[in-house]
């Protein structure tokens, strides 16, 4: 049966934002992936695509070459900023490097020019400098004194640290690209701001280049110039994603993966009494907390195709609800469940295909020995205020977290 | 059992290092995949099988399966 060639369509959803418990995904997701793991979408500009809330059926998608990355429409937010900042975005000569936003043959060239410093084995060399890092935000942690804003005492400058050293630039530089970043991501600013946004942070990425081309260092931009296989606007573009993209999705997954092991105080002993445990528990901290809450970024299609019962047609949209497919009991037993100990592999929490994240062992090193760091140095870390008080960042922000997060020992 | 690697799809994830390290590497140079071994040892059949499964581009496939282990 093709359902969506039936007299009756069902009509396009809106992505189901309303949470009951913080930390597990809005309900509606779960009765949608149970009646139609793939449905018919409206996003925030009105037109209709496809969202896939299966877990199968996602990952086989998302490694599916009819589809391609699409112009960044998103389920949610302002349709209007969304849509000039996509056109502003693309209009920039540094959109060429942007990971996230090309298709082959171009993504395959820069991606391999820069996957060398994000292998298994690149990060495993890496986790000395990680570890001293860690080490210096706890000394910070414990001269402010109990208690301390984990996110911007810890977190953080943990992964905005650690960025710039694969990227080898001063730690002092993390404003200048926290800032941008954070503007980009906000979804109350408007296609002024976030064009400012941009200008600022291709601005700083630039100068960053200029300077490594004359003084360079042992770091990732530094070989790329050396290599000479990129333009430079490929390599500002690509410097200005991985300084994006490397540091707030990683402190947002460790500050509320520490919220949610404080939340149930037996997970956090768990992990003090045995640490060999946090290595399968931050792979199950990522399954289960989902935190890219709108999902993928879409993808369209470039032909018509068949994903189960549906057609999709050439042009339509899908995105890939991660905390849905993360959630599939067919995939995961018991999935409403945080099992520290559960073999989590597979999850979709850095996302599948060609567009997977490229930082993602880096991001496990910092979640790793960022964890290891504070059950060593805070055995009795523990909230510093109610759990129902903690606030949690807006519904419609691509990245579900905690604002701050208050902790005393 | 032997695995044998697409080098024109893989994107150097990684994934399949974290998932056998027995069994693949990475270039150091652009990430690609490595298979390190001619025949797949008996004792790392269930982890070179959950690598090529977890292959974020479906780079890795397996020739000649040997058998439930």
């Amino acid at each position: 049966m093709k359902r969506n060639q039936d007299v009756v369509v069902a009509e396009p959803i809106d992505l189901p934002t309303e949470r009951v418990d913080p930390l597990d995904p809005p309900p509606a997701l779960r009765a949608l992936r149970e009646r139609d793991p793939i449905c018919p979408l409206r996003f925030s500009d009105g037109q209709a695509g496809w969202l896939i809330t299966g877990y199968a059926l996602g990952r086989s998608m998302l490694v599916d070459n009819r589809f391609a990355v699409a112009p960044s429409v998103m389920p949610l937010g302002d349709p209007e900023v969304i849509a000039e900042t996509d056109r502003i975005e693309r209009a920039m000569p540094e959109d060429a490097g942007v990971l996230i936003a090309l298709n082959p043959p171009q993504h395959t060239r820069i991606r391999r020019a820069a996957a060398g410093y994000f292998t298994v084995r690149s990060v495993a060399e890496r986790e000395d400098a990680i570890a001293r890092i860690v080490a210096e935000r706890l000394d910070a942690m414990e001269a402010a004194g109990s208690p301390v804003d984990l996110v911007s005492t810890f977190a953080l400058p943990l992964s905005s640290f650690a960025i710039c050293e694969v990227l080898g630039v001063p730690h002092g530089d993390r404003e200048l690209f926290e800032r941008p970043s954070a503007v980009l991501a906000d979804p109350r600013a408007d296609a002024d701001d976030k064009r400012a946004a941009l200008e600022d942070f291709f601005s700083y990425c630039r100068q960053v280049v200029t300077k490594k081309r004359t003084a360079p260092g042992d770091d990732l931009l530094s070989d790329l110039i050396q290599k000479g296989e990129l333009t430079e606007d490929e390599i500002v573009g690509l410097a200005r994603q991985l300084f994006e993209a490397g540091h707030e999705t990683t402190a947002t997954q460790l500050s509320l993966s520490v919220f949610t092991l404080l939340r149930e105080r037996s997970d956090w002993e768990a992990l003090r009494e045995d640490p060999a445990l946090i290595e399968p528990a931050v792979e199950e901290l990522l399954r289960f907390l989902s935190i890219l809450q709108m999902g993928t970024f879409a993808r369209t299609a470039t032909e018509d195709v068949e994903l189960e019962d549906v057609t999709v047609r050439k042009g339509e949209m899908v995105v890939v609800s991660i905390p849905a497919a993360n959630r599939d009991p067919e995939k995961f037993a018991d999935p409403d469940r945080l099992d520290l100990g559960r073999n989590a592999a597979g999850h979709v929490s850095f996302g599948h295909g060609k567009h997977m994240c490229i930082g993602q062992h880096l991001a496990r090193a910092e979640l790793r020995v960022a964890l290891r760091g504070l059950l060593e140095r805070f055995p009795d870390l523990d909230l510093a205020a109610p759990a129902g008080e903690i606030s949690f960042v807006s519904e419609d922000s691509q990245l579900y977290g905690v604002q701050t997060l208050p902790v005393a020992w | 059992m032997k695995v044998i690697a697409d080098l024109d799809v893989c994107i150097g994830a990684g994934v399949c290092v974290l998932t056998a390290p027995n069994v693949f590497d990475q270039s150091a140079d652009d990430g690609l995949v490595r298979v390190l071994v001619e025949e797949v040892p008996a004792g790392e059949f269930r982890l070179a099988r959950e690598a090529v499964d977890l292959c974020p581009s479906a780079a890795l496939s397996i020739i000649d399966d040997g058998g439930e282990r």
